[in-house]
């Protein structure tokens, strides 16, 4: 079975080859999305990847692009992050909605080496492997995801950016160019998004009251703080493309996703060699 | 503190800064206008002289005062040589107590009240008649300049900058932000300020204002719209700073961030993961740790000399692999002339790098006193038949000799070996004559040939 892992780090692609051996699996490494457009340009002929989200110095581009290349290439992409679900959040949300058939995910450093041993064989007999780990990041079936519910239209990635620059209501409409109303609203349902993502994720509680009268800020700092935090997600031009391509400023409706119909494809049978 | 409360705190420390230099300026400007009028009373009528010099007291008290607000080292030498004047150490402290703030204080009464004084009494209703085409432009001017930067000075305050919260940045130090009423009447002094100025200016309250024609009161009146654009302009340069300065930290932190994360934590968790398998030696979680002990240095002095994109050259990792050594082991290490250039591709950089801090540590470690390394390229043609680069380090060394048998053994080599054997490289050593091992590390570049840099030294292999 041949194994790719696209990871900006060489040591992880050493760590997967010693967990795969002595079975005699194929392990090719590449440190970027354009290394493995690359690769894959000249060989198609793998049969799992470890997909890392984030490339340092070695990429502008995210993981996403790594599983763009992937689904054109047909390999079968599982991710691996480093603690993704504390840094790396809208990005492995934005992966499994975007690219439903991502197998799961997995802890560069929790019980590594059994995991992508365990994912290799699964692949191999053509199971899905470990499915849960990836659950709860995965949209749900029915209604607005949580990528959806922070980006309803395209354009609001705009309005994110400039949050992520700005902090007052009169420079993000300076820089954005939109009415104050618009932006109210916008900034209303996002800090609402918000809430409800630090609370499903980080046990954040939730406010008890709506916002009072005269308390337009509140909604202003929450949203400037998590576009701060999240600030590489928002100007991530691949986020752009699959927000445009899967939405666009029409909104996203129910079932209306990839993942709302998806059909999970079984991983092609591994080949060993 | 989260963004946003930096961001205002920036936003203030800034506008303290800033509007230092500002109102220096400004109150050179005001006494250089008020030293315009002092002049132009010698050429007014002696009759008038006395009332137009009591008009201008109250302004000229105000805008020294100013002027030594905007100084404080010229108050400190100020209270060197008044050290027996108490009042003077009231005025000073006064005026230390406002900087910053958004609050009344007495160079701004004096001149504010100084203002509305001459406002009426030299030029307007109050002033005196015929005084001549000529003297009453240049006082309107004078006045109206005086006036603008009195506005400009009380508009663009730092105070109105201030967040709620107590904030110290560097030696600055706020207290609070302004009192609503202080931020309502800012608001209104731009339109304020100009239809004080048309009330007072542009009807012909006097023989002497008459003579001037209303055309030219009226422009001089608009003038005062200078207060709006200065305000407007500051503040939009102050977000662009703030802007800036935030946007700075956050890539700095960010990439700091990024950098702990990916290479000290990645590698000290890999080292983590090697010790709790059953399948690792101590000596290849050894060399796991090393790697994350250059990787940490690199990182440092990454950090000292920023901008290195992906992959590197020899000699940064030269530099990082010697560093984490101590210092007497590091004088018996030497890398060839000329090899400290050589660039390398990420993979072949971060190959190269684990290659390097086992072998290096290796020789110091079987006590070898003088080490030397050299890195080479060479072209070659590849599986396929196209062209490859093929990289080798060859560390040789004066120590006692290793195993013949070292590479059948489970050691850091071993696996080292292991992965070079998916580059189509190995490990081979052989001892030296006279004495000592010469060790060579060699694999094939994922790189094609032709995207490596044409003046890469090379040489053709077979």
């Amino acid at each position: 079975m041949r194994v790719l892992v696209v990871d900006d780090q060489w040591i992880v692609e050493s760590a997967v080859a010693r967990a795969l051996e002595p079975p005699g699996h194929d392990v090719v490494g590449v440190r970027s999305p354009e290394q493995l457009g690359a690769l894959l340009a000249a060989d198609r002929d793998f049969q799992l990847a470890f997909v890392d989200l984030d490339y340092q110095k070695e990429s502008r581009r995210s993981g996403l692009a790594a599983l763009e290349e992937c689904g054109k290439a047909g390999v079968p992409a599982a991710i691996i992050t480093s603690d993704g679900e504390q840094n790396r959040l809208l990005h492995l949300l934005a992966a499994f909605e975007f690219y439903p058939e991502t197998l799961t995910m997995l802890s560069k450093n929790n019980d590594a080496e059994k995991d992508w041993r365990d994912i290799a064989s699964a692949v191999a007999y053509g199971h899905h492997p470990n499915p849960k780990a990836s659950q709860r990041f995965r949209p749900p079936r029915r209604g607005a995801s949580r990528i959806n519910k922070l980006v309803p239209k395209a354009e609001d990635l705009a309005l994110w950016r400039a949050a992520a620059t700005y902090d007052r209501h009169a420079t993000i409409m300076q820089a954005t160019g939109i009415k104050s109303r618009t932006l109210s609203k916008f900034l209303e349902e996002a800090a609402k998004a918000v809430h409800q993502l630090q609370h499903d994720f980080f046990d954040v509680a939730l406010p008890q009251d709506e916002p009072e009268a005269g308390s337009r800020n509140k909604p202003l700092h929450v949203v400037t703080g998590f576009a701060h935090t999240y600030a590489r997600f928002f100007s991530d031009p691949d986020i752009e493309r699959l927000v445009n391509e899967w939405w666009g400023n029409e909104g996203r409706g129910d079932g209306q996703g990839r993942a709302a119909g998806v059909q999970r494809r079984r991983p092609r049978l591994g080949r060993s060699r | 503190m989260n963004g946003f409360g930096k961001r205002a705190d920036l936003r203030w420390a800034t506008a303290v800064r800033a509007l230092d230099s500002l109102h220096r300026t400004t109150a050179w400007l005001r006494c250089l206008s008020l030293a315009v009028l002092w002049v132009s009373l010698a050429w007014i009528p002696g009759s008038a002289r006395t009332h137009s010099v009591l008009a201008l007291l109250l302004a000229t008290a105000g805008a020294v005062l100013a002027l030594l607000h905007a100084y404080p080292e010229a108050r400190a030498r100020l209270e060197e040589t008044g050290e027996q004047l108490p009042v003077l150490y009231r005025l000073f402290d006064h005026l230390n107590g406002t900087r910053g703030r958004a609050s009344f204080n007495l160079p701004g009464l004096a001149e504010g009240c100084g203002m509305l004084v001459m406002g009426l009494a030299l030029v307007g209703p109050f002033g005196p008649d015929d005084l001549g085409v000529s003297v009453m432009i240049v006082q309107l001017s004078a006045l109206m300049v005086f006036v603008t930067l009195v506005f400009i000075n009380i508009v663009c305050d730092a105070g109105y900058y201030a967040p709620p919260e107590y904030v110290k940045v560097g030696n600055d130090q706020s207290m609070g932000a302004a009192h609503g009423g202080l931020v309502l009447l800012r608001r209104l002094i731009p339109v304020g300020a100009l239809l004080l100025a048309a009330v007072l200016f542009i009807p012909a309250w006097t023989t002497s204002l008459a003579a001037v024609p209303r055309a030219a009161r009226v422009c001089v009146v608009l003038g005062v719209g200078a207060v709006a654009v200065v305000w407007w302009s500051f503040d939009c340069v102050l977000d662009a700073a703030v802007t800036t300065a935030v946007d700075t930290e956050r890539e700095v932190r960010d990439e700091a961030c990024r950098d702990l994360h990916s290479m000290s934590k990645t590698g000290v968790a890999m080292a983590v993961e090697a010790e709790h398998s059953d399948r690792y030696e101590r000596a290849e979680v050894r060399g796991l740790l090393r790697d994350a002990l250059v990787r940490i240095e690199e990182m440092r002095l990454d950090w000292l000399d920023p901008g290195r994109g992906p992959g590197g050259t020899v000699g940064t990792l030269w530099d990082a692999v010697l560093c984490v050594m101590g210092s007497e082991l590091r004088e018996r290490c030497d890398l060839e002339p000329g090899c400290a250039s050589v660039a390398l591709p990420s993979t072949d950089y971060q190959l190269a790098r684990r290659v390097l801090s086992d072998l290096v540590a290796n020789a110091v470690r079987a006590g070898a006193l003088t080490v030397r390394v050299r890195v080479s390229l060479s072209r070659t043609p590849d599986v396929r038949g196209a062209g490859a680069v093929r990289i080798q380090i060859s560390v040789a060394d004066d120590g006692p000799g290793m195993d013949s048998d070292a590479l059948g053994r489970n050691s850091s080599l071993v696996v080292l070996n292991r992965d070079l054997d998916r580059y189509q490289g190995a490990i081979t050593f052989a001892a030296r004559e006279g004495g000592g091992t010469r060790v060579d590390a060699h694999w094939s570049s994922r790189q094609p040939a032709e995207q490596w840099p044409t003046e890469t030294d090379t040489t053709e292999g077979e």
